[in-house]
Parts: structure tokens; C-alpha cells; sequence
């Protein structure tokens, strides 16, 4: 029993390490690819590179920015954590996350209450929005065996004109001063409170660390958590246990929307207390939370980490533009280039100083 | 006077327009999955030809030039995408999503960098690919209503579609892929070096790529915009899936997805909103795949009752 | 001589799968190299044909030394090997398939009149008839074989690998293999034959080196030895065989009643199925793999719904249901293959043996799991079964196949639901743990359960069963008790032969 103690200590640390280790050389080599890039644009890479992250994490201005900029990343991350850890390879939290913010922003403005009551109505709107859309992905897919994958990624653009057409069309604001300003009525009741009243920080961060915490919950101690993970790591296997594949799927994707639409919701209702044309795509929210975790494997609280430095990376990025010229697109590139090593098995062979793909029988990672 | 044949022939001009930089994305998609490799770069691969071929343009004013930058860019990217997924044996669906938002990051970045703007870059001094005229067609309004401003890239697309199938049914190395995309394991145990032909396949389609690219921002335009590509690469794999890999039926499906593209375009002119005529490709696009399975499925069902009536007669 | 291999040593990650192993090959030979599974014949093979390298050792080909990094440097040297899985490309041409990497071209372009040529003058000269414009996939197994070594004569090779040739192989068409080895030595081939079937070896080789625990235990000429002797070498021991105690079977477990399925393209895959198992009795399939088993155990477990005809489990009509609600009915399944569909190999062992169990009562309350009572079974399970695992956070990846067989062996069993079907419980794991198993399946039966097993290994088959079902291309015909069992009738059964 002693041994199988110190075996299992051994094996969380190795695990721990193991978990730790291939997030932390892509960030490395994200960096290096960004400073390359930097230093040809006729830029000093280490003082951007310094820049972007004391802009990120440098200041409690800069560390409220980069939370408030984090919350709709971490639950667009969580929601493809639960989708993609479950083997479902959904891009649709970016759409999901339009229709979210865009229901909850119309539904705040057309009720009226207590702001609480306000707050709550409008959220569940957002994750309402966001399963609905989600399902309907689901079922297309399920139904027509179309890939998954294909039929988000169309379906976003679909979510961005539906939204647009409804901004601009039906729910534009009359009061818009720019009156080309493609964007809802402003909330005036019902807006998320700010956690502290001299930072953008609002409570919607409380509510996706809550978030966080209960899909932790639900994966590692309910037994749905253990079918999608099942689910997840090998269909066959989950298949001949008796999981009903299309229950799974169904109940993975309905919770992965109501999540990206909840993400949404708190982006209309803390951030911009209204529905903007273009203000998730242009946030890139939904693919810097697939990033998250794929960095984490899929595991929440690795999630929420790097969901915060994702934003951190691109609050730095804004603020490097300002300071050294540097356009913060260099943040994607960065990002964009992590996200290619982060799944690449690799292992660094020190004594020859370069890198190589582990060898590995077949794994099957789509 | 809606439908007049100019009218037609105005939407069938315009569809061809619109389907050959599609046919050039879903070739590359077709070759890639012939060989079993999972390409998801196309929409990458298109966007940094459309961005390079735009700047080697405004410094040189060279077409040839411009199309060469543009396709060297691409096959750059494929060649990338094919390192991260071959050799370091990446997820290609994560490389293939990374590369195309990297790539669109990066466009915007050398964007602002190189010409100091954001969104959009156009200026006068840009030079198109030239047009081909076609003498004995301009004789016909129609033919050459149909015909109009089409240039060689467009042209080249179809005969890259029968070389492409010509490539894999007809020549040896073309065999030899086909077999690598049938088993894999065999052709390696026969001491095919696998990886080296995905390796060159998925760099060929990062050519095909870069003709698309380039016809998106030199073709009937001549600017770039930020995401120029518009999911593009995407319709393409599912062109891919339609035409079940075969270059013919590739070209026919990139028809269908060209000129679902066009009636979008059309459509904006009348009372329909760019918001609902924007759609249209998307739309189409799931319709499609989802009327694909049906129909498969109707055969199976049809093919299944057949062998059961053969039971009954027999017995 | 035209081939030896001498002192070669291989080592994988703790395992030595070669310890200085050295054989000799002479020109027109059979050489047969026997042993059990793990015994290190197949990885000797792979660094013969450069798949593998080894740690240390030499090869020498017509006494030149050679260093194999790929199978091209094997090939170019005259070797070729037949996989024990077949190597091809299912849908193209036989042509095709054979001329791989020695096409006939005209300038870029494949000739394909010429390769076919070449095909049938290579299928003339061996006496290997095939159709040279059949789509692979379309050829019986035996035909296969026979593509894949037209493809390796067609790479001129001199020394032939077969890898376990016969595994696959209805009798009548191992006679035909057989022969087509012999005639193939007489034309100057010379040829190692890897199998651990005896019978085979003693009727075609010419010298028989036998393999244990990755050394060389003894090498006999053909006229010296016996197939006793052989077995005697290859297992170090005598096996001893459970004792089957007679029991009367009680209330019927499976009813399977006139299952039919048709495929997408309309071929018929089972036809007019009727079978049925009672409790405390184990009743076999026999049958060449790839005639229908592996489509019926899908219709029977449930992870294929699409068929028509009755089945019922535990006297509930289960027709077109799935998995969930088979197993809830009473079944147990252990599957085809450990990694394919009985296990997740990134998942722990925990997590392995709670499949099917994560919504029982005793495992889980309002849909939260109680991890101690699953902590509890799972290590009852792993001690009662022997399985080797350090902590139960182990991953599945890192348990060898006997150890994972066992695993998913004990879960499905330790269900104790009436009906267990088991389907090749003891493929490619060793004696030992074999042997475990046929133990656990018979406590099974004579605490009364029912079991259906599917084995592609006869003596498996003869040596458990109560009743044994022959099933041929998808038709099950015949019904034998294991007393009135005539094993060469069944053999011929297992053919298609019509009995008079």
C-alpha cells in the first residue's frame, strides 16, 4: 500500500509535468516566432516582448483589462473544452456567443424590473440563444452526418448576419448620436456591476470562475462527465459500454452553447451594455478560448489560466501598439503560432538541439 | 425583362467568376484528401497569396511577378501546415484552424505595417491580370456577355481540373498517391516514402491555393481586404466532400457553391439586404451536404429493397 | 547459404525481445521459425525486413553484410515479406496492387495493357491464378494471399516471409498455400514460414527453429523432430486442460431468430440467423474469420441496429435496440479488440472498468459518482484476476496486452449478468494468461451463466464449447454437441462443404 502511495505521488508529479510542459515550450516558441517577426518589421523584439506582457499583467489597470478581456475567452474555452474533450470538433462558440450577447442586449432593453431581475432574465435569454443554436447544429449534424466542424463555421457566418440584420434593421439604436453606428439601445438597467467601481472588471468574471468550478464538477464527479469523457477519448469504446452517443452529444453541445452563449451575454451586459455590430468576431473570443484549451487539454481550471493569459497576451498587445507602433495583430500571430505546437507531440531533444515528433503509435486527436 | 437571356448570361459570367478561385481551393482540398491528409489551410493558404501577390504588385506592377509572390506565399503556408501535421505530428485540424487565423493576423498586421492602413488597401496604380479576349466569341453578344472579363487564371482553372485528373488516374506517381490515400501502412511497408509524397502533395495544393489567392485580389478586383477569403476555403472542403475527391465532380460542385456565390451577389442589387444575400453561400453550403446524405441514403434504402425482392422471387 | 542473421539483440523500452538470436537460411529452403505469441519470431522478422533495427547483431546476405534501415534496403536485397495483415490496397485493381513501386510506365503515364501483361505471364509462371482486373476488395482471403505474393515476386524477391500465412485461411486454401511454398522452393525461393501451427510446419519445412522468451531453445531437421517435441520446446511446459463438469442448461439466455443483413452495396452479410443459448452452457462459433462473426456479435450486442429478424436476451425482446438497453437486459461483452472497441487508452484503469456500470446504484447516486465503492471494486477486480498494475491511476496505454485483455476479461465478467458473449477472450496474449481466462470463463458456466464465444482459433473453440455452431459466409447450417464432434467434419463444414 506504501509503494502504491509513493507511486501515485511520483505519477501526479509526473503527470503535473507532463500536463505543464508542452503549453509552456509553445508559449516559448509563440514568443520567439513573434519577436523574429518584430525584429523584421524593423521593431526591438525583447522590449515588445516585455511591453506585451508588463501591458498585460503590469499594472492593476492593466490586470483588470486583462480579466475583464479574459471572461468571455474563458467561457468560450470552457465550452470548447466540454465540446472538443468530449470529441466533438465545434467552432461554434463564436456564434453562439453573437446570438448570446445580441438576445441578452435586447432583452435588457425590452424588460423592466429590478435590475436584478433584469440581469438574470437577460442572461438566461443569452444561454437560451446559445443552446438553441447549438442544437441546431447538433442535429444537423447528427441527423445528416455532416461534419460538425463544417457546419459551425458556416453556421457563424449565419449567426453574424442574423445579428447584423436585427441590429441593423429592427433593434437599432434611435439615440445613436453617430448615426452610423450599427449597434442596439444602450442598457440602462440590468447592467452587470462592476466589481470595483474605478475598473472595467465586472461580475461577470465571478460568474465564469463559478462556471469554471462547476464544469470541473461535472466532468471529474458526475457520471455524464465520465461518458463525454469516454466519449471523448475513444466513441467505440463508449459505444459498446452502452453510452448513448446521441444523448451525449446532444447533452455536450446543449451545455457547451448555453456556455459561449452565457460568455456572450456577460460581454453585452458588463462590457458594452449593448449589442455592437461585429463585437465578439472582431474580440476573436471564440477561437482564443478553443486556444485555451487546447493549451489545457481540456481541463477547466487550465481553462481559466490560460484564458487569462490569452487576454493578457492581447491587452499587451494594445497597448505595445501604443507605445512601440507595433500593430497588436502580433498577439494572433503569437497566439496562432503556440496553438500550431501545442498539439504537436513533440519532444526536445537537447543533445541536438532540435525538435522532433515523439514517437507514438497513432493517435487520433480530430 | 428580369429574366432576358443578357441577364442569364450576366449570371453565368459572373458565376464562373466567382467559381474558379472555389475550384482552384477544392482541387487543392481533393488532392490533399486523395493523399489521407486532412487539409483545413486552405482559407490560410488563399489569404497570404491574395495579400503577397497585392504587395509585390504595388512595388513592381508586375502580374507575373505579383502571381508568383503570391503563389510562393502559399505553398509557404501548405508546406508549414504540412511540416506541423507530417513531421511533428500535429492535430491537423488544430494546425489547419491556427494556420488560418495566424495567417489572418498576420496579413492584418503587414498590412498596417507595409502600407499604414487597416481594413481595406486599394490604389490606382494596381495592376490587374489582364483579361483574355477571345475574337471569334465577341461576335455573339451572349458568348461574350458570358465571356467577359474573364482572364487566364479563370480559364486555367478547368484545365487544371482534367490535369489533376489525369495526374492521379492516369500517371504513375498519380497512382501512387492514390494508393497512399487508400493504405498507408501499405504503401510504407513496400517502402514508399509516405510522408515525403504527402509532403510534395499538400505543397502542390498550396500552389493551386495561390491561384485562387490571387485571383481573389487581382481577378475582377484589384485590392485587399482584411478576410478577403469570407470562409472561402471552408465552402471548398465541403465542394471536396460533395465531389467525393474526384476532380470532376470537384468542378462540378465548385459550380454549384460559384454560383450559389453569384445569386448572392445579384440578389444585393435588388430589395434583399447584404446581410441575407451574404448568407446565401453558407446556407447553401449546409444545405448541400445535408441533401448529399439524403440522397445516399435514399440509394441505399433502394439498393437494400432490391436484394430483398431478389430474396422473394428466388425463394 | 543465402541469408544469416547472426547475435541479434533487441530491446524495447524494458522488454528484450531478441536475445542473441542467430539463424541460417540456404538457398531453396523452408525454414520454419515456431513459437508462441511474444516469443520474439515476429520482431526478428521485422528487423529482417528493416521495419525494426536492432540494438546489435549482423545480417548477411550471400555472405555480404548488410544494415536494413527500411523496407526499400530489405527489398533491394531480395527479401519480401507477406504480412500477416494483408498489405493492400482494397480498392484498386489486383493489377494495381502488384505492380506497386515496379510500374511499367510510357514516359509519365501508366501502361496499364503492359502491367497487366506482366501480371498475368508473373500469375502464369508461379501458378498463382488470379483475375488481373478484379478490384481487391472483390477476392476471397486466399486470393489476396496470392496477390501479395505475386507483388513480392514481382519485386524479384529470393528470400519470402510469411508472416503466420495460414491464420486466416480456410484448410483447403492453407493445402493450396502450402504447396505453393514447396513448388516455389523447388523454383529456388528460399522462404521462412513464422506460424506457431505445427502441423504445417511438419508438413512443408525442411528445418524448424523454435523460439521462447526471444531466444533460440532448439533447431531441428524436419525428419528428427515431432510435433510433441516441438510443443514440448515451444511452451517449456505441459498444459493442463480445465476440467468441464456436466451441467443441465437451464433458462434460455439468447434466442437469435432468422437475422438477416444487407450491407450499403447489397451484398447479404448474415442471412436467416437462428440461434440460441441456454444458461450454464458455452457455445461456440466456428467459423474462417471474416464469414459473418463479426456482423452477428454486432447485431447481437447492439452496436448494430440495422437488421432484421428477432433477438432476445434474458427472454426480453431486444430486436433493434441498443447497446444501453441490451446490457441492462443481462449481457456482457467482451469484444473483438482490446483497443478498438473494449477500452480507452488514455483513460485509467478506473475509468476502464467502470464502462458500463456509471449509472448503476451501486456506482453512482442521482447521476454523482461514488468513487469509493468504485475504488473498492476495482481493486477487488485487479486482485482476484491478477492483473499487474502499480495504482489505479495507471493508464490503460501502459498495461501490456495480457494484463489489459485481463482487465476487460474481469470487467465483463464481474458484471454477473446471465448472458456473456465473448469474442477471441484470448487473442495474441500468452499462455499463461490464457489459460486464466478459459478457467474464468468455465467458473462462469458452471455458476450457471450463459456464454456465446467467438473464436477464430479451432482448438479454443473445441476445448470450451458445449455446443458448437459452424457459420460460413454469413449461413449458420450446422449444430454439433461436443460429444458427437468430429473435428475433421468440421473443418470441412467450415468450408462450405455440404455434407451428403
Amino acid at each position: 500500500m506504501e509503494v502504491k502511495k509513493i507511486n501515485f505521488i511520483y505519477y501526479v508529479q509526473k503527470n503535473l509535468i507532463e500536463s505543464v510542459k508542452l503549453p509552456f515550450i509553445s508559449i516559448t516558441l509563440g514568443l520567439i516566432v513573434g519577436g523574429i517577426i518584430i525584429a523584421l518589421s524593423g521593431g526591438d523584439p525583447f522590449a515588445a516582448i516585455k511591453g506585451l506582457i508588463v501591458g498585460g499583467f503590469g499594472s492593476m489597470h492593466a490586470i483588470t483589462v486583462t480579466l475583464t478581456r479574459a471572461t468571455p475567452i474563458i467561457f468560450a474555452g470552457l465550452s470548447a473544452a466540454l465540446a472538443w474533450g468530449s470529441g466533438y470538433s465545434s467552432m461554434g462558440a463564436s456564434g453562439q456567443m453573437i446570438l448570446g450577447a445580441f438576445t441578452a442586449a435586447i432583452t435588457a432593453v425590452s424588460i423592466s424590473g429590478p435590475s436584478i431581475v433584469i440581469i438574470i432574465v437577460s442572461l438566461s435569454a443569452g444561454m437560451l440563444a446559445g443552446i438553441i443554436y447549438s442544437l441546431i447544429a447538433a442535429y444537423i449534424s447528427a441527423k445528416f452526418e455532416v461534419y460538425l466542424l463544417i457546419v459551425t463555421l458556416m453556421m457563424n457566418y449565419i449567426a453574424d448576419n442574423i445579428a447584423s440584420y436585427l441590429t441593423t434593421y429592427d433593434f437599432r439604436d434611435p439615440l445613436a448620436v453617430d448615426r452610423l453606428a450599427v449597434q442596439t439601445q444602450k442598457i440602462i438597467d440590468g447592467t452587470l456591476p462592476r466589481i470595483f467601481p474605478r475598473y472595467t472588471l465586472h461580475y461577470g468574471f465571478i460568474i465564469a470562475i463559478a462556471c469554471t468550478l462547476l464544469v470541473l464538477f461535472m466532468m471529474k464527479r458526475t457520471s455524464f462527465g465520465y461518458e463525454a469523457k469516454m466519449s471523448g477519448l475513444n466513441p467505440r469504446f463508449a459505444d459498446y459500454g452502452g453510452i448513448d452517443s446521441l444523448k451525449t452529444m446532444y447533452l455536450v453541445l446543449m451545455i457547451s452553447g448555453a456556455l459561449a452563449g452565457l460568455g456572450g451575454a456577460c460581454e453585452s451586459l458588463g462590457t458594452r451594455f449593448r449589442y455592437v455590430d461585429g463585437m465578439i468576431t472582431s474580440g476573436g473570443y471564440a477561437w482564443s478560448g478553443i486556444i485555451a484549451s487546447l493549451m489545457a487539454s481540456n481541463h477547466p481550471v487550465g481553462v481559466f489560466v490560460s484564458s487569462v493569459f490569452l487576454a493578457g497576451l492581447t491587452t499587451g498587445g494594445g497597448s505595445i501598439e501604443l507605445r512601440h507602433g507595433i500593430p497588436s495583430e502580433i498577439s494572433d500571430i503569437i497566439e496562432g503560432v503556440l496553438t500550431m505546437f501545442v498539439t504537436a507531440k513533440l519532444v526536445v531533444d537537447f543533445r541536438f538541439g532540435r525538435l522532433r515528433a515523439q514517437k507514438e503509435d497513432g493517435a487520433d486527436v480530430v | 425583362m428580369l429574366f432576358s437571356i443578357d441577364y442569364i448570361a450576366t449570371i453565368i459570367n459572373s458565376t464562373i467568376r466567382m467559381m474558379s478561385p472555389l475550384l482552384y481551393a477544392s482541387l487543392a482540398a481533393a488532392i490533399c484528401a486523395k493523399a489521407d491528409i486532412f487539409n483545413l489551410s486552405m482559407e490560410g493558404a488563399m489569404l497570404v497569396s491574395a495579400f503577397f501577390s497585392i504587395v509585390v504588385n504595388y512595388f513592381t506592377k508586375s502580374v507575373v511577378l505579383s502571381i508568383l509572390a503570391g503563389v510562393m506565399a502559399s505553398v509557404l503556408v501548405s508546406a508549414c501546415v504540412g511540416f506541423f501535421v507530417l513531421k511533428l505530428k500535429a492535430s491537423p485540424v488544430v494546425v489547419g484552424l491556427a494556420i488560418n487565423n495566424t495567417v489572418a493576423g498576420a496579413t492584418t498586421y503587414l498590412l498596417y505595417i507595409i502600407f499604414n492602413t487597416r481594413g481595406v488597401f486599394t490604389h490606382p496604380s494596381l495592376v490587374g491580370i489582364p483579361k483574355i479576349r477571345l475574337p471569334f466569341i465577341e461576335k455573339t453578344a451572349v458568348l461574350s456577355t458570358i465571356f467577359s472579363g474573364l482572364t487566364l487564371l479563370d480559364y486555367m482553372s478547368f484545365v487544371i481540373a482534367i490535369l489533376v485528373y489525369l495526374f492521379f488516374y492516369k500517371t504513375v506517381i498519380g497512382y501512387r498517391i492514390r494508393a497512399i490515400g487508400i493504405n498507408s501502412e501499405a504503401a510504407r511497408s513496400l517502402g514508399t516514402p509516405v510522408e515525403k509524397y504527402q509532403f510534395l502533395t499538400i505543397s502542390f495544393s498550396g500552389i493551386l491555393c495561390g491561384f485562387a489567392g490571387c485571383l481573389l485580389s487581382m481577378g475582377s478586383v484589384r485590392l485587399f481586404i482584411e478576410n478577403i477569403t469570407a470562409g472561402r476555403g471552408y465552402i471548398a472542403m465541403a465542394a471536396n466532400h460533395l465531389g467525393k475527391s474526384h476532380p470532376i465532380g470537384v468542378l462540378f460542385a465548385s459550380l454549384f457553391f460559384g454560383c450559389c456565390q453569384a445569386l448572392g451577389n445579384f440578389l444585393q442589387n435588388t430589395s434583399l439586404k447584404t446581410q441575407i444575400t451574404s448568407s446565401i453561400p453558407y446556407v447553401a453550403t449546409i444545405l448541400a451536404l445535408i441533401v448529399f446524405t439524403v440522397q445516399k441514403r435514399y440509394a441505399k434504402q433502394k439498393k437494400m429493397l432490391e436484394v430483398f425482392n431478389k430474396d422473394a422471387a428466388s425463394s | 547459404m543465402i541469408l544469416e542473421m547472426k547475435n541479434i539483440v533487441k530491446v524495447y523500452d524494458r522488454v528484450v525481445a531478441n536475445k542473441n538470436v542467430s539463424i541460417t537460411l540456404e538457398k531453396g529452403e523452408i525454414l520454419a521459425i515456431v513459437g508462441e505469441n511474444g516469443a520474439g519470431k515476429s520482431t526478428l522478422m521485422k528487423i529482417l525486413y528493416g521495419l525494426e533495427r536492432p540494438n546489435s547483431g549482423e545480417i548477411y546476405i550471400n555472405g555480404k553484410k548488410q544494415v536494413f534501415r527500411n523496407p526499400s534496403d530489405a527489398m533491394k536485397q531480395g527479401i519480401g515479406m507477406v504480412q500477416q495483415h494483408f498489405m493492400l490496397f482494397d480498392t484498386m485493381t489486383v493489377t494495381e496492387n502488384i505492380i506497386y513501386n515496379n510500374e511499367i510506365s510510357k514516359g509519365v503515364f501508366l501502361d496499364i495493357d503492359a502491367n497487366r501483361k506482366k501480371v498475368r505471364e508473373l500469375s502464369k509462371r508461379y501458378m498463382l491464378e488470379v483475375d488481373p482486373d478484379k478490384l481487391v476488395k472483390d477476392c476471397p482471403v486466399g486470393v489476396q494471399q496470392r496477390i501479395e505474393i505475386l507483388k513480392i515476386l514481382h519485386q524479384n524477391a529470393d528470400i519470402l516471409i510469411f508472416d503466420e500465412p495460414s491464420s486466416v485461411l480456410t484448410p483447403i486454401e492453407v493445402d493450396e498455400l502450402l504447396k505453393t511454398m514447396k513448388r516455389l522452393s523447388n523454383m529456388g525461393k528460399s522462404i521462412i514460414l513464422i506460424t506457431h501451427k505445427l502441423g504445417e510446419v511438419m508438413e512443408v519445412a525442411d528445418r524448424i527453429v523454435v523460439m521462447r522468451d526471444g531466444e533460440v531453445v532448439a533447431e531441428k531437421r524436419r525428419e528428427e523432430t515431432s510435433i510433441e517435441e516441438l510443443s514440448y520446446f515451444m511452451i517449456g511446459r505441459q498444459t493442463t486442460s480445465p476440467v468441464i463438469k456436466d451441467l443441465e442448461p437451464c433458462k434460455e439466455v439468447l434466442s437469435v431468430k432468422n437475422l438477416s443483413k444487407v450491407d450499403e452495396s447489397g451484398k447479404k452479410l448474415l442471412g436467416n440467423i437462428n440461434i440460441s443459448v441456454r444458461g450454464g452452457e458455452i457455445v461456440g462459433i466456428a467459423g474462417v474469420s471474416g464469414n459473418g462473426q463479426s456482423e452477428l456479435i454486432k447485431c447481437i450486442t447492439g452496436l448494430d441496429t440495422d437488421y432484421t429478424g428477432k433477438i432476445e436476451v434474458c427472454g426480453i425482446n431486444v430486436t433493434n435496440k441498443g447497446v444501453g438497453f441490451i446490457r441492462k437486459a443481462g449481457l456482457a461483452h467482451i469484444p473483438e479488440d482490446r483497443y478498438y472497441w473494449g477500452s480507452a487508452k488514455e483513460a485509467t484503469i478506473a475509468e476502464n472498468v467502470l464502462m458500463g456500470d456509471e449509472n448503476t446504484e451501486r456506482f453512482s447516486k442521482k447521476g454523482l459518482l461514488n468513487f469509493r465503492e468504485i475504488r473498492k471494486h476495482v481493486y477487488r477486480i485487479v486482485e482476484n484476476y491478477g492483473v499487474k498494475v502499480s495504482f489505479l491511476a495507471q493508464k490503460m496505454k501502459e498495461l501490456s496486452g495480457g494484463n489489459a485483455q485481463k482487465l476487460i476479461v474481469a470487467r465483463e465478467i464481474e458484471k454477473k449478468t446471465p448472458f456473456l458473449v465473448a469474442c477471441e477472450p484470448t487473442r495474441g496474449i500468452d499462455v499463461g494468461a490464457m489459460e486464466f481466462i478459459h478457467e474464468k470463463l468455465i467458473e462462469k458456466r458452471n455458476n450457471g451463466g450463459g456464454i456465446l464465444l467467438i473464436s477464430s482459433e479451432l482448438s479454443e473453440i473445441l476445448k470450451l464449447s458445449d455446443r458448437i455452431y459452424v457459420i460460413y459466409e454469413g449461413r449458420i447450417e450446422h449444430e454439433f454437441t461436443n460429444k458427437n464432434l468430429d473435428s475433421r467434419k468440421l473443418g470441412f463444414l467450415m468450408l462450405g462443404g455440404k455434407t451428403a
